[in-house]
């Protein structure tokens, strides 16, 4: 529950920053900025993020292949379009015709790449300084050999 | 030499019982490697119907398969009686980590790791085999090697 708890907050961060510019954008266009505007990138944050944490749980036993993975990130995508259209028609971000269905897809893809890149970048980090550590390990080691 | 196995009563706890008039060498070093199971820096396993003890830094990892645990070195695999919790307990300290419900590896036996699906990381072993590290065995990975809270 507590690791399920803290992969939502990271999402939930990771995917309220990224809604967070892509609606910044969006109301570039118009006069006036709605005061509920915060509470609904919120809310839309929250709903996207706890999807996606529930999709994340599975962990398959074995290494995965490409295409698996290709198959995984696309249904995680084409849930994530669902949610959003729904979210953003109910809230007037996008209106439900084939241009602004087009403009959610578009939308969601963006925020999709932001937080698979800052994903990545934080896993590639991770991976980095736990490589570096072992190569610690391996040079205590052989100098313990060697004394 | 008659040698009889026989299976305990429900509750009664394994027992060996030597009978010889004259205890020799072999004997008694065969005793020794049955008491010490896992020893500082030697396991037990079995190789066929064998007991061999191997140094535990010959170990890349264990994996538990059908209720079986496997100690695996750099080519060769053996079965060890022990379940997997109680090598982690008796492991504790060590180089050796349990990084997923089945597996325990030997960090010395890592060469590099990569990310992979799902925030969980692929361990590339010395000998170019992949074990995987579940998500949540990782924040136990990185405090082991000295960079996690």
């Amino acid at each position: 529950m507590k690791t399920f708890l803290k992969n939502f907050l990271r999402w939930t961060i990771t995917i309220t920053t990224g809604i967070t510019l892509i609606v910044g954008l969006i109301v570039l266009k118009y006069d006036y900025i709605p005061a509920n505007i915060v509470i609904r990138i919120l809310a839309a944050g929250l709903v996207t993020a706890l999807v996606t944490t529930v999709f994340f749980t599975y962990e398959p036993k074995k290494k995965v292949g490409k295409c698996f993975g290709f198959v995984f990130f696309l249904l995680h995508y084409l849930s994530m379009c669902i949610i959003m259209t729904i979210i953003g028609v109910s809230f007037g971000w996008f209106e439900a015709t084939f241009s602004g269905i087009l403009e959610i897809t578009l939308s969601v893809g963006a925020v999709y790449i932001f937080t698979v890149v800052i994903s990545a970048i934080l896993l590639k980090g991770d991976a980095d300084k736990m490589n570096e550590a072992l190569k610690k390990l391996d040079d205590n080691d052989n100098t313990d050999t060697e004394a | 030499m008659k040698i009889t196995i026989e299976t305990p009563l429900p509750g009664e706890e394994d027992e060996i019982i030597i009978k010889m008039a004259n205890l020799s060498d072999e004997v008694l070093k065969t005793v020794r490697r049955l008491k010490d199971g896992v020893g500082k820096d030697t396991m037990a396993v079995y190789a066929d119907e064998n007991i061999v003890m191997i140094p535990l830094k010959d170990i890349f990892y264990f994996d538990a398969v059908d209720n079986r645990v496997f100690a695996y070195t750099k080519d060769k695999c053996y079965e060890t009686k022990k379940k997997l919790f109680e090598l982690e307990e008796l492991l504790e300290g060590s180089s050796f980590i349990r990084i997923s419900k089945n597996a325990i590896v030997n960090i010395k036996a890592i060469d590099h790791l990569s990310p992979e699906f799902n925030g969980r990381f692929v361990a590339r072993l010395k000998n170019g085999e992949d074990i995987i590290i579940s998500r949540g065995y990782v924040p136990d990975l990185k405090k082991k090697l000295g960079i996690g809270r």
